[in-house]
């Protein structure tokens, strides 16, 4: 699993690519709280390169919302493909978090 | 044989990618697999063997319509019957981090057994019927 984040304006935008697992999620969790506690809270994650995320990926983009929300932002999801999308619908996540096709039309939606 | 931690994991899906369409697997029931051994297996290595190395040895075979997989490994036992199912229509603040692992495993599996026995080691049993989908 690989990640970068990239500022659009006042969205961060976390690209996340290879498998998330219990090995791999805890880097990522480290990655949006440390954003989180610098008042990035406006957070996109695309997800375009996710091949593959197990619960443990889902258990960190949920606690990645709770604490976006918390402090007034939000993490919104974009360009899930479909292994990981039959993953956000078998958790039922698909209706606590915002989910779009691509990064633009995330990032827009929080103008 | 998985010998190690949670590092083993990739590993594990790849045996599984590869050996799965062996057995008349289309990309459907892999990813099933793929995920139910994963949630499985990291629930051993996280609450059985307590982030400590360990092994499992995993086996995979067709009987009839259905592939099933074993996973043997030693260590406490715990009853599945207490784990509760997660409610996925709680609102975001109620949901709870726990209890996915076993609930993907039933959802994608048709049969989800688990032996214990600290003589001859703990079995899972996962079976899920092929053209299901």
């Amino acid at each position: 699993m690989d990640f970068k984040s990239e500022m659009r304006g006042a969205i961060l935008v976390i690209a996340i690519s290879g498998n998330l697992d219990a090995l791999t999620a805890p880097a990522l969790a480290d990655a949006i709280s440390t954003q989180l506690r610098e008042d990035k809270t406006r957070v996109v994650a695309n997800l375009a390169g996710l091949e593959y995320t197990s619960s443990a990926g889902l258990r960190v983009l949920l606690n990645g919302v709770k604490a976006a929300r918390q402090q007034g932002g939000d993490l919104r999801l974009a360009g899930a493909q479909p292994d990981v999308n039959k993953v956000l619908e078998l958790s039922g996540f698909t209706s606590i978090m915002k989910s779009f096709p691509d990064v633009e039309t995330a990032v827009a939606s929080f103008a | 044989m998985l010998r190690g931690s949670l590092e083993q994991l990739a590993r594990l899906r790849a045996f599984i990618a590869a050996t799965a369409p062996q057995f008349g697997c289309g990309a459907e029931d892999v990813f099933a697999l793929e995920l139910a051994c994963d949630e499985a297996v990291t629930n051993i290595f996280n609450h059985v063997f307590d982030d400590q190395m360990g092994e499992v040895q995993v086996e995979l075979w067709r009987q009839d319509d259905a592939v099933c997989v074993t996973l043997d490994y030693y260590g406490r036992s715990f009853d599945p019957s207490q784990v509760a199912e997660p409610d996925l229509t709680a609102p975001l603040e109620q949901r709870p981090e726990g209890g996915l692992g076993l609930y993907f495993m039933r959802q994608l599996m048709q049969e989800v057994r688990f032996e214990f026995d600290a003589v001859k080691g703990n079995r899972l049993t996962m079976r899920r019927a092929l053209g299901e989908n």
